[in-house]
């Protein structure tokens, strides 16, 4: 029997980098830009809750960057 | 939600959906207290013996769920008003992915408890432990404890996340 072996690993941001460098915008700035309430990128930024692709594209689209830049997949040991 | 006061305090406070969770939860609660209040009083003065016992329950029940409906739109609107006035910043009552997300999850939770609550009231009534009268509104006791295991659950999901 074939054993499969789950990647495990845990999505980084960084949104709030991201935020201070495009002239110290706001969660609530954010928020209201990718539609969704100022808990949820609050969340996200605590890599509380991982968005959606959807939502991770269009926060990716508010900062003009690829989603490999403002989220990343770090695989544990 | 944490936030700093100006002496360097870390104090947490409820976000805006944490609290209508909460008022959701209390609402609930009230609801079925004084449901329970009322079936409890037609059960002492027997009226809920024969027939026109199970007419009185299948009433209340739907008396419950319109007023429910009813309650809940009238919180929900008085909330978001008191919330606007109180915290003095108008934030609109959305519902995005993530509450989306903790609803269904809350869902899950109040069918799973709800779908044992009814087995446990079907085995009451093959058992014959209870009269069939007593059977329903032991259905309905179990509504009330999913909604309220539904609620704290979204509490809960809201404060550590996921």
């Amino acid at each position: 029997m074939v054993k499969r072996e789950m990647i495990k690993g845990q999505i980084t941001n960084n949104i709030r980098r991201l935020r201070f460098d495009h002239d110290e915008m706001t969660q609530k700035q954010l928020a209201e830009k990718t539609g969704v309430s100022r808990q949820t990128i609050v969340a996200i930024e605590k890599a509380k809750y991982s968005p959606s692709l959807e939502l991770a594209f269009q926060i990716a689209h508010v900062f003009g960057c690829s989603l490999g830049d403002v989220f990343s997949y770090e695989i544990g040991d | 939600m944490t936030k700093i006061k100006r002496d360097g305090r870390k104090i947490t406070t409820m976000s805006q959906q944490e609290r209508r969770v909460g008022v959701s939860l209390i609402t609930t609660l009230i609801m079925f207290g004084v449901f329970g209040f009322y079936m409890l009083g037609f059960y002492q003065d027997g009226a809920m013996d024969g027939s026109d016992g199970y007419r009185l329950i299948g009433k209340s029940f739907f008396i419950l769920v319109g007023g429910g409906i009813v309650v809940s739109i009238v919180v929900h609107i008085l909330f978001t008003i008191i919330h606007s006035i109180v915290t003095k910043d108008y934030e609109p009552m959305m519902n995005d992915e993530r509450d989306k997300l903790f609803d269904l999850k809350s869902m899950q939770i109040i069918l799973l408890v709800f779908s044992f609550g009814f087995m446990v009231s079907m085995g009451v009534l093959a058992l014959d432990v209870l009269a069939p009268g007593l059977v329903f509104l032991l259905i309905i006791f179990f509504m009330f404890i999913a909604n309220v295991i539904g609620d704290v659950v979204k509490l809960f999901l809201y404060r550590g996340g996921i």
